[in-house]
């Protein structure tokens, strides 16, 4: 080895010693570095965790351990992959070292980038290294971490501790927002099973599956939305409720098994029809119809005598059947009436027709019941997306249900008095008064929502956020024990009709509200969160 | 060192010349010039930076304050021919280059024989050079650029080397010929030479109303200053400077600049030539300095005069007082050197 060359592997020493010794301390500034950084968005997201429903302080504890090791990992791989050159390692010592690209100038010169006379070459060689060695480089790079990061990451860490331990005020919103999650989870589950129970299900015709399935796909589509509130989640199920029960009401067929019932009595006491009439007395009308079938192919078979029994007997049926199922009653007739002119022909297509009928009605039949069923399923799951979370007992609102008397207007009108009048405890009487007042004409309703699992499935939004809004108004005692005696307030000018009572019958007024209520929610004018409260709200009132 | 050992340097090479005996030289330059010259180090060294780069300089400064003297001795100390000229609007370029007179030969025949001008010297003082006429200095320039003078279709070389140390005063403008950005450009350096401090003038009162003048040795010649221009140009230059050089050019312009200033007050920035006034002037720097390299300080040390008479500026700039100078700190400030991007 010549001596340049002697000289400049020198020179690769001092730099590979120099650049080893600043990853070393790299390393000490940049692993805390990569850490605190870690620590530091962890921070970040403790703080927002404070103010929205984000992590329970287990998760957080997690988070800001992996965020730390991420970040710590993160440093040592950017140290370990990054290999300066030596131009670069040369280059760094020139500024760092302050050597005038002494060394930088040399490595050029030694990989040919420069060409220089050999003589001020080996000047500039000899010259370099002087200068290198007179470099302090533990002076210049101490190995020791910085104190400011040292310090920002303890704070860092504090900060992080305190909040794991602490209590955060965002935990019960937490999880009655991930119990809501789940449940709506769980209920579009639920809805799926549905689709696919009115899918297969035998006795629906392709036209009465697609108008099941539509209210129900339309939920399930909403629910796999995003960010869906409690109210909205509510809302849309309470909307599939609605039509269900809407497309039950549609079919006509309700209570019709027991109306046709009624009619079974006169066909079952002879023997003809006897098989028809205890069909439709056991409400399978779908049986009904295969022995209305049976008994139009075995006319023939039948004589003078007994064609004339079953005329009476299709006659009285008819007659039962005129105000329960008038084209089940005009085909019955017309078979009645065939048989008396002994046209045994017509009678048999009569016959057949009511067959047609039966068996039309029984399909009806199953479509409303199986929309009854839906229906119901969608109210539970409302109720349990309602409750979810909440800690409210799955049996709590079927409990205030049972109750009868206190149907859902008194409870909301209830909540209502209690919200607008604060704490005071003649206001609560107050309340309660109202809530009575309100309720006892909807006792009855409240029976027969019992009875449809209505009154229970009003859902009052939380309105938590208007608390506060108006003008409270201070009524003074003797308002309260003497309200026909009060104060200016309530003395207002009596209305014109004096002691005249309402002269329209509730029942009567009641369709054009519903009516423009329906309007409203069709119109889209009704909030989505809402929609369902005004819903149910008209279907816990209907006469 | 002592006079006697200048004439050995007229054949010096380069390759003979060792960067120790070029500090050597210099520094006995500056010193034989310290006997004379009160203070105006930087003049000084700025001076011999451009001398030694093979440039021609431009001193500005008001009058009275040495720059004749600073030449005058500077020739002394190199040993180099001294021609001073003092520009008047009514000299002619022919009074500068020389002309062809007739001559009459012993045998009665006239011929016509060149009469070189005082261009035909290593050293030319052109003192207040702004009050010559556009087609004296572009004569002059000419003779700069090209180191050799056209007389009726006949080329005569002026003598290595060649050096024009142009003088101009900033104050009396009236009757003057500012010289053109073009011509401006020639000049390697344009150095300003300013008021002494109240110190140096006591010095200054001591020294020249005495009876004593100091003695000014030759220190050089004419081919120890060929040699160590050849060994100034050998000095390597990283290529991490070089880049540094060629932004710092870039700089200049409005256009292209990171500068503040240089966007808001230049019109337009400096040529090639500014980068190569750079370059061999920190090659120069580095070898003064004792270094074989050249550093981003050695280029930062020598950007000022170098690049201060390249900078054109806008109305907005002369209007406002806007030096060049400014500008230029505002350059360096803002032109990253390379390796200052990661803090070590």
């Amino acid at each position: 080895m010549t001596t340049p060359e002697v000289e400049f592997a020198t020179l690769r020493h001092y730099l590979s010693r120099w650049n080893r010794r600043r990853r070393l301390r790299d390393a000490l500034i940049w692993l805390p570095r990569g850490l605190l950084g870690g620590l530091l968005l962890a921070v970040v997201i403790a703080a927002s965790a404070r103010f929205w429903p984000l992590l329970t302080n287990r998760e957080l504890a997690m988070v800001a351990a992996g965020l730390a090791l991420v970040g710590s990992l993160a440093a040592a791989a950017v140290l370990l992959l990054w290999r300066p050159s030596l131009l670069q390692q040369a280059r760094w010592a020139d500024t760092l070292f302050a050597l005038h690209e002494r060394t930088s100038t040399a490595v050029e010169v030694a990989e040919g980038q420069l060409i220089v006379p050999a003589s001020l070459a080996r000047k500039q060689l000899a010259d370099t290294l002087q200068a290198a060695g007179k470099v302090d480089a533990a002076a210049r790079l101490p190995l020791q971490p910085v104190r400011q990061d040292l310090l920002v990451t303890l704070v860092a860490l504090i900060l992080l501790v305190a909040a794991v331990l602490l209590p955060n005020p965002q935990a019960q919103l937490l999880a009655e927002q991930r119990a809501l999650d789940d449940e709506v989870a769980a209920q579009q589950v639920v809805l799926e099973a549905l689709s696919e129970e009115i899918a297969a299900n035998p006795a629906l015709g392709e036209e009465q599956k697609e108008r099941l399935q539509g209210p129900v796909e339309g939920a399930l589509q909403q629910l796999r939305e995003e960010d869906l509130s409690r109210a909205e989640a509510v809302a849309v199920l309470s909307e599939a409720e609605a039509e269900l029960r809407a497309l039950g009401a549609d079919s006509g067929v309700e209570g019709l098994s027991e109306r046709l019932a009624a009619a079974g009595e006169q066909l079952a006491a002879s023997g003809a029809a006897r098989s028809v009439g205890e069909s439709l007395q056991s409400g399978n009308l779908a049986a009904a119809a295969a022995a209305a079938a049976d008994l139009a192919d075995e006319l023939d078979a039948l004589d003078a005598q007994e064609q004339a029994a079953l005329a009476e007997e299709l006659a009285d049926a008819a007659e039962a059947l005129e105000s329960v199922d008038g084209a089940l009653s005009q085909q019955m007739a017309q078979a009645a009436q065939a048989l008396r002119e002994g046209d045994v022909a017509a009678a048999q297509a009569a016959l057949q027709e009511t067959a047609g009928t039966l068996a039309q009605r029984s399909e009806e039949q199953a479509a409303g019941a199986q929309a009854a069923t839906a229906a119901a399923q969608v109210e539970q799951g409302r109720q349990a997306i309602a409750r979810a979370g909440t800690g409210q007992p799955p049996g709590a609102e079927a409990g205030q249900q049972a109750s009868g008397q206190q149907g859902a207007g008194q409870q909301g009108a209830g909540q209502q008095a209690a919200g607008g009048e604060g704490a005071d405890g003649a206001a609560g009487e107050a309340g309660a008064g109202t809530g009575q007042a309100d309720g006892a004409p909807a006792g009855g309703i409240g029976g027969t929502g019992g009875e449809r699992g209505q009154s229970a499935s009003v859902y009052v939004p939380d309105f938590s956020g208007l608390e506060g809004a108006g003008e409270d108004v201070q009524l003074p005692a003797e308002c309260l024990a003497d309200p026909e005696h009060c104060g200016a307030l309530l003395n207002e000018t009596p209305t014109e009709f004096g002691e005249e009572r309402s002269i329209v019958p509730y029942s009567e007024v009641y369709g054009d509200y519903r009516d423009a209520a329906y309007r409203a929610l069709d119109e889209g004018r009704i909030p989505l969160g809402l929609r369902g409260t005004v819903r149910d709200y008209f279907s816990s009132l209907e006469p | 060192m002592a006079a006697s050992e200048v004439a050995d340097t007229s054949t010096e090479t380069a390759a003979a010349l060792s960067p120790e005996a070029f500090r050597e030289t210099a520094a006995a330059i500056e010193a034989e010039v310290g006997k004379v010259i009160v203070g105006q180090k930087e003049v000084v060294r700025h001076v011999l930076i451009a001398i030694l780069a093979g440039g021609h300089a431009l001193l500005e400064g008001v009058p009275g304050l040495g720059k004749t003297m600073l030449i005058r001795t500077l020739s002394g100390a190199l040993n180099l021919d001294f021609s001073r000229i003092q520009v008047t609007p009514d000299l002619m370029p022919a009074d500068i280059t020389g002309t062809n007179i007739m001559e009459e030969t012993a045998d009665g025949q006239r011929l016509f024989r060149f009469q070189p001008g005082p261009l035909f010297a290593n050293l030319i003082l052109a003192d207040e050079i702004n009050r010559a006429t556009p087609k004296t200095q572009s004569a002059l320039l000419e003779a700069m650029q090209e180191q050799t003078v056209t007389i009726a279709n006949e080329t005569y070389p002026l003598p290595a080397p060649f050096f024009v140390l142009a003088t101009q005063n900033p104050l009396e403008m009236e009757g003057t010929y500012p010289l053109p950005e073009a011509q401006l450009d020639r000049f390697l350096f344009k150095i300003f030479v300013r008021f002494p401090s109240a110190a140096e003038l006591t010095e200054i009162v001591g020294r020249t109303t005495g009876g004593y003048l100091p003695d000014v040795e030759a220190v050089a010649d004419a081919g120890r200053m060929v040699a160590m221009q050849d060994l100034a140009r050998q000095v390597p230059l990283p290529s991490h400077v070089a880049e540094y050089v060629s932004r710092l050019v870039v700089g200049t312009h409005p256009e292209s600049s990171p500068a503040p200033l240089v966007r808001q007050y230049v019109r337009y920035g400096a040529s090639p030539r500014g980068a190569q006034a750079l370059v061999l002037g920190a090659k120069i720097t580095a070898l003064l300095g004792g270094r074989y390299n050249v550093s981003f300080e050695d280029v930062e040390a020598v950007a000022p005069p170098a690049l201060r008479h390249r900078l054109i500026l806008n109305f907005e700039g002369q209007a406002e007082g806007i030096t060049a100078d400014a500008i230029i700190t505002d350059l360096l400030q803002h032109v990253p050197r390379e390796g200052k991007e990661r803090k070590v």
